[in-house]
Formats: structure tokens, C-alpha cells, sequence
């Protein structure tokens, strides 16, 4: 699965994408979110009540099944204009 | 019509050659918006814009697309810049023709305030002596909320 980070996230995490085989345990983006934001430093930035989470294009929910997704990536809040 | 461009735009010239396409339009409304240079206390280099690679434009689409259904526009034109626009450079141009002046400027009012905090970018203040992201504020929110009730016009 390619995670992607973008705005601050990327910068906080010092990454801007990612492969990872996911675990059997991680069922829903929650569960990807508490796993990464564990396995990376500075990962408690992707706890924040700000961040939403698109699955293979689509701005998702936590609870949203990701074991046949493709693309997740973490998004902090937007602004264009 | 939409342009996400990487380049420098203007946009006086951009909205002369949008307006020099003949419509019947009794009304055109527009808004350019620019970088400002900072103020007293702070120097502004430049923002830099960063974008997703597919939902950004689509969430122009979308913005542009609702803006449609509410108000009864002509044409319309938004150009939003990404990557790095150096202060005094135009950063965003949104711009509507209508029948009557009423639906040309709420449609451009609207997209402005949802493209501040609903389209899919990621802005970034350079200043001489720092960088920091820029996230809406509560004011861009409650621009935007005002037209949660608002049926529009059409």
C-alpha cells in the first residue's frame, strides 16, 4: 500500500510517501493512522482531530475498510485561494 | 473553465482575455487575489502552494460545479497557482459572467470562500526568517458556513 503525506504532515514526519505491508490487525484507517502514527518520530501529528484521511482518491472516514485499498494518503487542513 | 498552473499568471490580462470572448452577459463579477508582502512586523518572500496530484483540480471542479447549481453563471474562470508565487505575484483569479449582477457576485464570493478552506491545497508563508503553514481561520470557516442555508438563485 502507498501512503501518502501532505503540508506539514509531510514535513513533520520527514516523509512524503511510503510502501507498507499492512498487518492483519489493521482493518480501517483509525487503525492505520494509530499504527503509523506509532512507528513514526513526530507520528502523534497525525493524531490530530484536523487530519482526514483520502483512500484511492476518495476523502474517507476512519472507519473505512483499507485492507483492498490501493492509496492512503494523510491530509492536515487545506487551504487554497 | 479551470487552469491550476505552475507558472506565473496575470490576472488583469488573464480576465481581459476571459471578458474579450463574447457572451451575453450583463454582468461580470471577478477577484483577484495576490501575495501580499507582509506587513510592519513580518517580510513575506513567498507561499508555496502545495497540491495533490488528482483531487486538487477536482476540487476546484466540485467548487466551480456547485457554484452552477446555485446561481444562473454564464461562464466562469478560475486559475489558482501551486508551487512557489513570490510576493506581488497573483495567486488566485475567480471570475463569473451572469445575466444580472447578483448571481456574478455571489458565485465568485462563494467559490473564493470555498476555495480557501474546501479546495485541496497546502499553503506555506516564507518569510526572511521563518516558514509556516497557513491553515484557514475561524473567520474563512464561518465565510464559508454563511452559505450553507443559501439556495442560491436559480
Amino acid at each position: 500500500m502507498q501512503i501518502s503525506y501532505f503540508g506539514k504532515l509531510r514535513e513533520q514526519l520527514k516523509v512524503a510517501s511510503e510502501e507498507v505491508a499492512l498487518n492483519d490487525d489493521l482493518i480501517t484507517a483509525g487503525d492505520l493512522r494509530d499504527w503509523l502514527a506509532a512507528s513514526h518520530i513526530n507520528g502523534e501529528c497525525l493524531l490530530a482531530n484536523s487530519v482526514r484521511v483520502i483512500i484511492d482518491d476518495e476523502v474517507s472516514t476512519w472507519e473505512q475498510n483499507i485492507r483492498n485499498a490501493v492509496t492512503v494518503a494523510f491530509i492536515p487542513p487545506v487551504s487554497g485561494g | 473553465m479551470i487552469s491550476i498552473r505552475s507558472t506565473s499568471f496575470n490576472g488583469a490580462r488573464e480576465l481581459s482575455d476571459f471578458l474579450n470572448a463574447p457572451d451575453n452577459r450583463g454582468a461580470t463579477a471577478s477577484f483577484i487575489g495576490t501575495v501580499r508582502p507582509g506587513n510592519d512586523t513580518q517580510e513575506v518572500v513567498s507561499l508555496f502552494l502545495e497540491h495533490h496530484p488528482t483531487l486538487s483540480e477536482k476540487s476546484v471542479e466540485q467548487i466551480a460545479q456547485d457554484a452552477g447549481m446555485k446561481w444562473n453563471l454564464i461562464r466562469y474562470l478560475i486559475i489558482h497557482r501551486i508551487g512557489l508565487v513570490d510576493a506581488g505575484e497573483d495567486i488566485v483569479l475567480v471570475a463569473a459572467t451572469a445575466l444580472h449582477r447578483r448571481d456574478a457576485f455571489d458565485a465568485v464570493d462563494f467559490m473564493m470562500d470555498h476555495l480557501k478552506s474546501e479546495a485541496l491545497f497546502w499553503k506555506k508563508q516564507i518569510m526572511t526568517d521563518r516558514e509556516e503553514w497557513i491553515e484557514p481561520t475561524q473567520q474563512d470557516y464561518q465565510y464559508k458556513q454563511r452559505w450553507s442555508n443559501h439556495a442560491g438563485d436559480r
